[in-house]
């Protein structure tokens, strides 16, 4: 069994190389079915694992299957360590995958790219698997940088659009500030434990040795490394401010944006922080910033979604709000509610994006929800997969989302500590904002009249998409009463997390009793009202409500800041480079010595002017002073 | 009565003559080589005072190389001169500046 | 103010005044028979101070030899003689630097104070050039040896500094080459003339 889950990365990469180099050998429907069938195979593969590891409790530990680099006590090293929490993010992860490579079969049948695309998206799987299974923290760097490349990537498909480019460099360069920041904290865990491994690192773990470890910047060694790797989280996990590329990398195809930027990449942060969850463990800062950071975002970013039109755009602030809820959850070290939540929302959002792709299919790629409506009838399958994701979004009861999102709630609550009880507001309103604009969606996109034009050509998709649809939504509504699983899920802590959780019944009676849901039925009551029944409120016509309505409007400037500090930073390096580089290193100190040199020999070679006379002079002269030195030093 | 210093005095002043010598004259290089003679005389006349002076005969052994090196010395000198004509036409120090840099 | 004590004035006043002027002259054969002039007057100092071997040497050596080959190359050579033209500021500058080190080897004689030094007049047993002759072939050997050697190489040096090499060799001429200018060797012919 240990040796199966090498097999994994490899038929992943085999299926990448397969799809991406047979130019002519294959036509695109067979390589795609191969690519489908090898990322299936590795899905078994890995449920396999995940079976090995529940019934016999124990960790497959690989210390080191490929030395990378070995310098002087440095030995770096690709492994694996798989435990609880990487079998079930490698199913998750795989299981998202085949649907996905399914689901584009259809979705991509058209397109000229067709290989490249799955070459592709294999490439990302292996990167993302390199990145669950590593035990040491540089393979987890590779799988993090790997799948920010392949994000880069598909963003960037259709490479003639202009926007599709725009969108992937500022993916690509928000991502690098993420990864620099990332970079630093691993040196810094190396630092603090001289050593990259997990293994190593959590052995090192003491409280008495943190206790006794210097400071830097007023932070704790553990803490600052925590807070630089936490950093790099935010640009992968788009928490504010570095969520800004999330919405833009909608430019890519639709089941990209199902796989990568809503179910599984994105979600690396929150993983990442979950297997380091021994060191977060201790930090004190990093955890009220953490928490702090995924509270706002999970309630700032979920309001820009009300007022968005883009179909891709409102689900994908809609993903950067539910990240905020799990980075919240990680924020007060219960990282198993918070990694729950990581996979029932994988499986819905990415029925929701797929859902969302089918639709545009059938619509000629329109993505504008002011120009869809009453969809129900003519997109059956699409519109009930949809309603699941979004009951499941908006954490209907008995649904995955009502399980997990209520656990988070729940635990915030019993945390008992002021800056907990701040979050959990924020994170009530949070969800319901989050069922404003996900029954908001519903109802402008399947409800009342068609807005479009050509509504009797609107026609559901073939088999190939739908297929995908019914497994997420099985997957959905079903995936949530694997609750159990996650409650023992043996992340190491030091002081539990007291979740509230007795068994299934009584967890489902306290949930429906709960503020979250109050929360639920106001939010539809208003999402039914303004969107359905197209009331207009008096308030909202409010002058002072339109600014607010307007600031949302324009994401809270972040853009704008952005653009405002790249602006600052190209006049500092048009600075420098004119001032600094030209002015004084090349006109000063590169062309300007040699030319000071020049001018300085210039007039030393009128000193050797060949005549005999003038070097006897010299010579004499030069004794003369001598001489006088000699008598003024002997008087 | 003439003391030790009477004869450095003259054998100074007959050197710095002599350097003068070196750099007052731009027409002739035989006139510096003269000037060179010169100074060797003046040199071996300190030799033969202080040789006299101290009572050791050393210093009078002494200006016999001195002697023999400087013939040796204006012989090639006076060779080379010869050649530098033949090239040139001219001794005039002044025309010869080819180690100018 | 006894006999030495004036022909010391005499023969240093001649020696001084000598070799101003052979500084200043322009015509070569005057330097020449200035430098026996300086030379013969050295000599009879030399022989004031007993060092009648050397004095004989350099009229012998000196006068007979070194200053008749200058003589010799003088007027091999039949140097065109000229008037100096030039400037006179640096004639000021070099009177002016070897009068600071006239008055500088002044103060160093004058600080050491060897006119304390007096004539011993010792007369000894044996006679200078027997002393002399007694230091070279005992201590000074070597040294002697070598300056015969160095004899031996300045002669030979001479001869192949003036090495007249044969005509009708295909040998370049550097001298020669460096003294082509472009004009002696191109003609620049108009086209009519052809």
């Amino acid at each position: 069994m240990e040796s199966l889950v090498i097999y994994i990365p490899i038929l992943l990469i085999l299926s990448s190389l397969i799809t991406g180099l047979s130019t002519k050998v294959l036509n695109n429907l067979y390589s795609g079915i191969i690519s489908t069938f090898l990322v299936f195979i590795s899905l078994v593969v890995s449920i396999f694992i995940l079976v090995e590891i529940y019934s016999s409790d124990q960790v497959i530990y690989y210390d080191n299957f490929y030395d990378w680099i070995s310098i002087n006590g440095l030995n770096i090293g690709m492994g694996y360590l798989i435990d609880k929490l990487s079998s079930i993010m490698l199913v998750v992860v795989l299981s998202i995958s085949t649907v996905v490579h399914f689901y584009s079969i259809g979705y991509m049948k058209d397109e000229k790219d067709f290989k490249r695309f799955f070459s592709y998206i294999a490439l990302f799987t292996f990167s993302m698997v390199l990145l669950v299974i590593s035990n040491n923290l540089i393979q987890l760097f590779i799988g993090w940088e790997g799948v920010g490349l392949v994000s880069y990537l598909l963003i960037g498909f259709f490479y003639k659009k202009q926007s599709a480019i725009k969108a992937n460099l500022k993916a690509f360069l928000i991502n690098r500030i993420g990864d620099m920041f990332f970079i630093l904290g691993i040196a810094m865990v190396y630092a603090v434990f001289d050593s990259f491994d997990y293994k190593t690192i959590f052995s090192n773990l003491s409280i008495t040795d943190i206790a006794n470890l210097d400071s830097y910047f007023g932070l704790g060694y553990l803490d600052f490394a925590c807070l630089l790797l936490f950093l790099g989280a935010m640009a992968k996990s788009a928490q504010i401010p570095l969520h800004v590329w999330l919405p833009d990398s909608m430019e890519g195809p639709t089941p990209i944006s199902a796989l990568i930027h809503a179910a599984t990449m994105v979600t690396a942060g929150i993983f990442m922080v979950a297997r380091l969850s021994p060191i977060y463990e201790l930090t004190l800062f990093t955890n009220d910033f953490i928490l702090l950071v995924g509270a706002s975002t999970a309630l700032f970013i979920g309001v820009i979604a009300i007022f968005e039109n883009d179909i891709k755009k409102v689900i994908a602030y809609s993903t950067i709000s539910q990240l905020g809820y799990m980075v919240a959850a990680l924020g007060i070290n219960a990282y198993t509610v918070s990694f729950f939540h990581l996979y029932t929302h994988a499986f819905f959002k990415a029925l929701l994006f797929l859902c969302a792709g089918s639709v545009i299919m059938s619509l000629h790629h329109n993505q504008d929800i002011r120009k869809m409506g009453g969809l129900k009838s003519k997109l059956p399958i699409t519109y009930i997969s949809f309603m699941i994701g979004t009951l499941c979004i908006i954490g209907f009861p008995l649904t995955s989302g009502f399980f997990s999102k209520d656990l988070i709630l729940e635990v915030m609550l019993y945390d008992n500590e002021t800056l907990s009880f701040i979050a959990y507001i924020m994170l009530l309103i949070g969800a319901l904002v989050t069922t404003v604009y996900s029954i908001r969606l519903l109802f402008l996109v399947f409800y009342n009249e068609y807005r479009g034009e050509d509504f009797n050509h609107i026609r559901e998709q073939s088999s190939v998409i739908t297929i995908p649809l019914i497994i997420l939504s099985v997957l959905s509504l079903f995936s949530g009463y694997l609750i159990e699983i996650f409650i023992d899920l043996p992340i190491f802590m030091y002081e539990a997390k007291d979740i509230n959780y007795e068994n299934l019944i009584a967890f489902i009676k306290h949930g429906i009793l709960s503020p979250a849901s109050l929360t639920l039925i106001l939010g539809f009551y208003i999402a039914k009202k303004l969107y359905k029944d197209n009331i207009k409120i008096k308030i909202l016509e409010n002058k002072v409500f339109e600014n607010v309505v307007s600031v949302i409007k324009s994401k809270y400037k972040f853009d704008e800041f952005f653009i405002y500090f790249s602006k600052l930073l190209k006049n500092c390096s048009s600075f420098s480079s004119q001032k600094l580089d030209l002015g004084l290193i090349d006109s000063f100190i590169v062309n300007g010595l040699p030319k000071k040199i020049n001018a300085i020999s210039g007039f030393l070679r009128n000193i050797s002017s060949g005549y005999l006379y003038h070097y006897a002079f010299s010579i004499v002269f030069s004794l003369v002073i001598i001489f006088g030195i000699m008598l003024i030093r002997v008087s | 009565m003439i003391t030790m210093s009477h004869y450095l005095v003259f054998s100074a002043l007959l050197f710095c003559i002599s350097i003068a010598g070196i750099f007052i004259n731009r027409k002739n290089i035989l006139l510096l080589l003269m000037s060179i003679e010169l100074m060797l005389l003046s040199v071996n006349t300190n030799f033969i005072v202080f040789s006299h002076f101290s009572d050791d005969i050393t210093g009078q052994v002494f200006v016999f190389f001195i002697l023999a090196v400087a013939a040796a010395e204006s012989a090639i000198g006076l060779a080379i001169i010869v050649s530098l004509f033949r090239i040139r036409n001219s001794l005039e120090i002044n025309l010869i500046n080819k180690l100018k840099g | 103010m006894d006999i030495l004590t004036i022909l010391f004035y005499l023969v240093t006043s001649v020696v001084i005044f000598s070799s101003m002027s052979l500084v200043i002259v322009n015509n070569t054969v005057h330097a020449a028979l200035l430098l026996v002039l300086i030379f013969f007057n050295s000599a009879i100092l030399w022989l004031m101070l007993n060092a009648e071997f050397l004095a004989i040497v350099l009229v012998l050596v000196y006068v007979g030899a070194v200053l008749v080959l200058f003589l010799f190359v003088i007027m091999l050579l039949d140097i065109p003689v000229k008037k100096t033209t030039d400037k006179k500021l640096y004639l000021l500058f070099s009177v002016i630097t070897s009068l600071i080190m006239f008055a500088e080897l002044y103060m160093i004689i004058f600080y050491h104070d060897f006119s304390n030094g007096t004539n011993l007049n010792s007369i000894s047993e044996v006679n200078n050039t027997y002393e002399i002759g007694l230091m070279l072939f005992t201590q000074h050997i070597f040294s002697f040896e070598v300056t015969a050697f160095i004899l031996l190489v300045a002669i030979i040096a001479a001869i192949a500094i003036n090495l007249t090499i044969r005509e009708r060799s295909l040998r370049q001429d550097p001298g020669k080459q460096i003294l082509e200018t472009k004009e002696s060797r191109l003609k620049i012919i108009k086209g009519e003339d052809l």
